[in-house]
């Protein structure tokens, strides 16, 4: 009776102790598309599926997404060389990008996994810790990442990416809960003010419509400017939206960025 | 015994030819053919833009795809026509801003090839079955085709992608142009 009570006890004092790898990240915070990233994994009380310690032993990661595998899986019984974790000490591996694949080279976890034309398809990573043979493994578990967020902003354009050739929409966003002028809550009609970074005479007014979201309108930078696209010097503009009625209720400022088109 | 082997072997005979005949003498459908079906003249209807980068973060569709048919004052996009005839291609472009994208006047057209068309899907992460490259005054635009599922709609439509590049061949943005045949 004596020796069952000890060996429970034992038993569940392992199963105390035992636990997944704690993983960590360098940056803290970070997302499948950011570049050299190092992921840790601390494995001073992981053990594998058999209860046995991770601790010092040469270790594989085999990585899994919703969208698909790493490229460094292979097949289970030849995983590649690339997978091997970088040990740094007994107890802290990392798995660090960019990571060298033969020919290969995988920037970011997107990349890892295929997925770099739709990084946002991947909601969530699983990996289990093994070594090459494998003769040993543990269970399935994940790596947490930081999603990707739409901010709100007070002001903002459409797209984030533009030319000077292109529609760039300008909107007022007047249910922002920090509205830099709480005075634009009760505007009925806005107008947004335009004008080249370097060229306050070619400044525009021009009136928006409300699309039941947004405040916006909007011009294509190069027709608008046009003296100074054919100059050549047409490559920033700030903007800021008013109370048409009151013109000296103002929004924030914003700025666009335009890039000179190549086709 | 005799009898039982006859008997066995005009059946396997009977049942091998049975399998081999054709279920049926029709013919199976032709290949349908894409050219005779853009041969016409189109008219914009309604144009997108899409946020390269928010398409790929998965963003909502307000932050992703915007309509900008009637965006820009006095420029509507309505205006472009285009006629497609075997290899040649004409167009109108009225105040329309399709003058940043393709020129006015009349040209040549032809089909993309495939390798070409699984580099943009990969670029762009869509799914283009076709595109079409026209070349007027010198000029070369490719034009992806995302889907010809309303080519055989009784008013047939076409939807046409367009990607814009940076001068340093840096993808920017995407246009969508849905088209109607007249």
């Amino acid at each position: 009776m004596k020796k069952l009570i000890t060996s429970i006890f034992f038993l569940c004092s392992l199963m105390l102790l035992a636990q997944d790898p704690i993983v960590t990240g360098e940056p803290a915070n970070y997302t499948v598309i950011d570049e050299n990233v190092e992921i840790f994994f601390d494995v001073t009380n992981a053990t594998d599926n058999g209860g046995n310690s991770l601790v010092g032993k040469d270790l594989f990661i085999w990585a899994f997404t919703d969208v698909g595998d790493a490229k460094t899986n292979n097949a289970w019984t030849n995983i590649k060389l690339s997978a091997r974790l970088n040990k740094i000490s007994d107890t802290l591996y990392s798995l660090k990008f960019p990571i060298i694949d033969d020919t290969e080279t995988y920037n970011t976890l997107a990349e890892l996994f295929g997925a770099e034309a739709a990084p946002g398809s991947i909601t969530s990573i699983g990996y289990l810790l093994r070594d090459q043979a494998p003769t040993f493994q543990t269970g399935d578990l994940s790596i947490p990442f930081s999603p990707f967020k739409f901010n709100a902003a007070e002001v903002r354009t459409f797209p984030s990416s533009v030319t000077t050739i292109d529609v760039v929409t300008f909107r007022f966003n007047q249910n922002f809960s920090s509205l830099s002028n709480p005075a634009l809550t009760g505007a009925q009609n806005i107008s947004v003010h335009i004008e080249p970074s370097n060229s306050s005479v070619s400044a525009v007014d021009l009136e928006t419509t409300y699309n039941g979201r947004y405040f916006q309108t909007g011009i294509i930078p190069a027709r608008t400017f046009e003296t100074l696209e054919n100059a050549g010097t047409l490559r920033e503009v700030k903007y800021y939206f008013f109370d048409t009625d009151n013109p000296s209720i103002k929004s924030a400022e914003g700025t666009i960025v335009l890039k000179k088109a190549g086709n | 015994m005799m009898k039982i082997l006859k008997y066995s072997l005009l059946i396997c005979l009977v049942v091998m030819f049975t399998k081999c005949s054709p279920d049926h003498n029709g013919s199976f459908g032709g290949t349908v053919d894409r050219t005779i079906q853009l041969i016409g003249t189109w008219k914009i209807e309604s144009v997108f833009q899409i946020d390269l980068d928010a398409e790929k973060k998965s963003f909502p569709e307000f932050a992703t795809k915007v309509d900008i048919t009637n965006t820009v004052t006095n420029m509507p996009f309505s205006d472009f026509e285009m006629t497609l005839h075997n290899n040649t291609i004409s167009t109108t472009l009225g105040m329309s801003p399709m003058a940043y994208v393709i020129e006015e006047g009349q040209g040549t057209w032809n089909w993309i090839s495939n390798d070409e068309l699984s580099l943009v899907n990969q670029e762009l992460g869509i799914n283009a079955s076709s595109g079409i490259t026209t070349s007027i005054n010198g000029k070369e635009v490719q034009l992806f085709i995302s889907t010809f599922s309303g080519i055989t709609a009784p008013t047939p439509t076409l939807s046409l992608n367009y990607k814009r590049i940076d001068e340093v061949g840096n993808d920017v943005m995407r246009y969508e142009y849905i088209l109607v045949k007249q």
